[in-house]
């Protein structure tokens, strides 16, 4: 597997198990002046925001893609 | 007063559809994917306003209130995590896909993906049957809103009736460009009213702190999740989200793009949007049982409409009584008009009954009368059915959730495995629809159903026999031919035929 598809599968199993909190599961505390475990998934969806941040770098699709002619314009400018 | 001011934001929404209509170029793609330019900004508000329905607002409450703040965690965080990566590996591609080959739809690109016309012909009815339930949420709870929030005086069927005309009006007028303005400014609204709402109820039941602690006296399971959401369940709940890579609503917003980067913003914000959503919603939910205590777990519901009427003065209860109709409109639009395109370009279009009429642009305006007839009949089914159709909210959309998740691996398998054969797509629909059928049958009517009571969610089920399946019978079949990839993979296509 080429670094490029490694990092962002990596990264998204260690999300995966973040979200995951079973050790949290029982915990009564207030976060923040939330519950515990409210508050532990509203920072995983920070979290999450810098996560994409790295998988667009990685995952972004190639610029051919976008840049390419599109058909239907291609045939209107015939 | 709380009926003036609802009445009046209906008005507000309706006339979004005749102001975009003025931009209208009178061709089937600006009607339908609005000629493909969309900014990130509006597509930011559009997808995240149509995903959060009714099963948002009033549902995630409903289901808060009986299972306390693992709510969150089972759909928010999961979909802000989920959500935003279908974006990015599924929704960029066929975005490029749909740029270069001219596809709107989902039943358009099986077809020529796999060329084969019979798995187009077969998806269609399985994504209508599967947008039905998701439709009926929102005017049900379009109509639990108006009953609940002016006390029961007005029948929860005038409210349903209400929604159906002004989201008529919106999308028939303006398509997609009428439609992704009224999303972004509905989803404005609710975002600021959900903020709002949750601000000052918490201010009169004395603070944060305060409220939960009231919480916690009487229910301290809700504040934790240990006896409320298996271990099991958390962990396959994902897949639920995932659902929204089928969505033919979303198919056709991430059509309307502009160009690819205009992704960029969705896929960063919509996390913050989720919680910025949620939050709110599955907070109330919780502290509804300091004035509501006991609640069945029909009524469990209304109570986020019940807490705005007990709290708000009137003319903040119509706001908020606004925002919960802005958030049910804004996904019945996106989803009444994915069903008119796809009703128009793959059944009328494709089957050869709009036939030429020699001039194009009136062949043009055909189409948009088409579409237009199609959204009203698709609304007014629905409006019927949900007059007769008795479920929570919560529980309906999971069961559309799971099917459309069943279909995933269909669409994953088109944007990232070139091996993939007709075949093993149509193996792969079957076995959706048949194990979607058997667990509804069995468990559609038992609330928070897991196959066998252990927490694992049948949609884990049905996705991955659906992925399996497809793998097994493509690699069992013969793979397509490099003619049929080549407009979907043309980067591999032309290093095959470089010398």
């Amino acid at each position: 597997m080429t670094r490029g598809r490694l990092i962002p599968a990596l990264l998204l199993v260690i999300a995966y198990v973040l979200h995951n909190d079973v050790w949290l599961r029982d915990v009564g505390d207030r976060w923040f002046g939330l519950p515990a475990g409210l508050a532990y998934h509203a920072l995983f969806c920070l979290l999450v925001v810098g996560l994409m941040a790295v998988l667009m770098r990685f995952a972004w699709p190639a610029p051919a893609l976008d840049q390419r002619p599109d058909n239907a314009a291609s045939r209107e400018d015939a | 007063m709380i009926l003036a001011i609802l009445l009046s934001y209906l008005m507000l929404v309706a006339l979004i559809g005749p102001l975009s209509n003025r931009l209208l170029r009178a061709t089937g793609e600006d009607y339908f994917v609005a000629t493909r330019s969309i900014g990130p900004v509006f597509l930011l508000l559009s997808l995240f306003g149509t995903n959060m329905t009714a099963f948002t607002i009033l549902g995630a409450s409903g289901e808060a209130y009986r299972v306390g703040i693992g709510v969150f965690a089972l759909m928010a965080s999961s979909s802000a995590l989920v959500i935003p990566c279908v974006f990015l590996f599924i929704g960029t591609r066929l975005w490029a896909v749909g740029k270069r080959t001219g596809i709107l739809t989902q039943v358009q690109y099986v077809r020529r993906r796999w060329a084969n016309d019979g798995l187009g012909s077969a998806l269609f009815p399985v994504l209508v049957l599967l947008l039905m339930p998701y439709l009926l949420i929102g005017l049900k709870g379009g109509g639990v809103t108006l009953n609940r929030i002016t006390g029961g005086q007005v029948p929860a069927w005038v409210g349903g009736l209400l929604i159906t005309m002004v989201v008529f009006s919106y999308v028939s007028f303006g398509g997609l460009r009428g439609t992704t303005w009224a999303n972004a400014f509905q989803t404005t609204v609710f975002m600021v009213l959900g903020a709002i709402t949750l601000g000052y109820i918490v201010h009169r039941l004395g603070g944060l702190g305060a409220a939960l602690d009231q919480v916690e006296a009487a229910r301290p399971e809700l504040l934790r999740r240990t006896q409320t959401i298996p271990p099991l369940k958390q962990m396959t709940y994902p897949l639920v989200a995932a659902a929204v890579g089928t969505f033919p609503h979303i198919f056709l917003h991430w059509m309307s793009a502009r160009r690819v980067e205009t992704f960029r913003l969705p896929i960063l914000a919509y996390p913050l949007c989720i919680a910025a959503v949620w939050l709110p919603s599955v907070l109330l939910g919780v502290l509804g049982h300091v004035n509501f205590p006991n609640l069945t777990s029909q009524e469990a519901g209304g109570v986020l409409i019940r807490m705005i009427h007990f709290h708000a003065p009137e003319a903040l209860a119509g706001l908020l009584g606004a925002g919960v109709f802005a958030a049910v409109m804004s996904s019945l639009d996106s989803q009444v008009l994915a069903l008119g395109t796809m009703f128009t370009k793959d059944v009328l279009q494709h089957r050869g009954w709009l036939r030429s009429t020699g001039d194009a642009a009136r062949d043009e305006q055909r189409q948009i009368w088409a579409g237009r007839a199609f959204v009203g009949a698709i609304l007014l089914i629905t409006y019927a059915l949900s007059l007769i159709v008795d479920s929570t909210i919560f529980g309906l959309a999971i069961w559309s959730f799971t099917g459309f998740t069943g279909l995933l691996p269909i669409l994953v398998a088109g944007v990232w495995w070139r091996r993939s054969t007709a075949a093993g797509v149509g193996a792969a629909l079957a076995t959706t629809v048949t194990l979607w059928l058997a667990f509804f049958l069995h468990g559609g009517s038992v609330p928070g159903y897991t196959v066998g009571g252990t927490g694992l969610m049948p949609v884990a089920i049905v996705a991955g026999a659906s992925a399996i399946v497809l793998v097994l019978v493509s690699l069992a079949t013969r793979p397509p031919s490099d003619d049929v990839l080549a407009p979907f993979f043309p980067d591999a296509a032309s290093e095959a035929s470089t010398p």
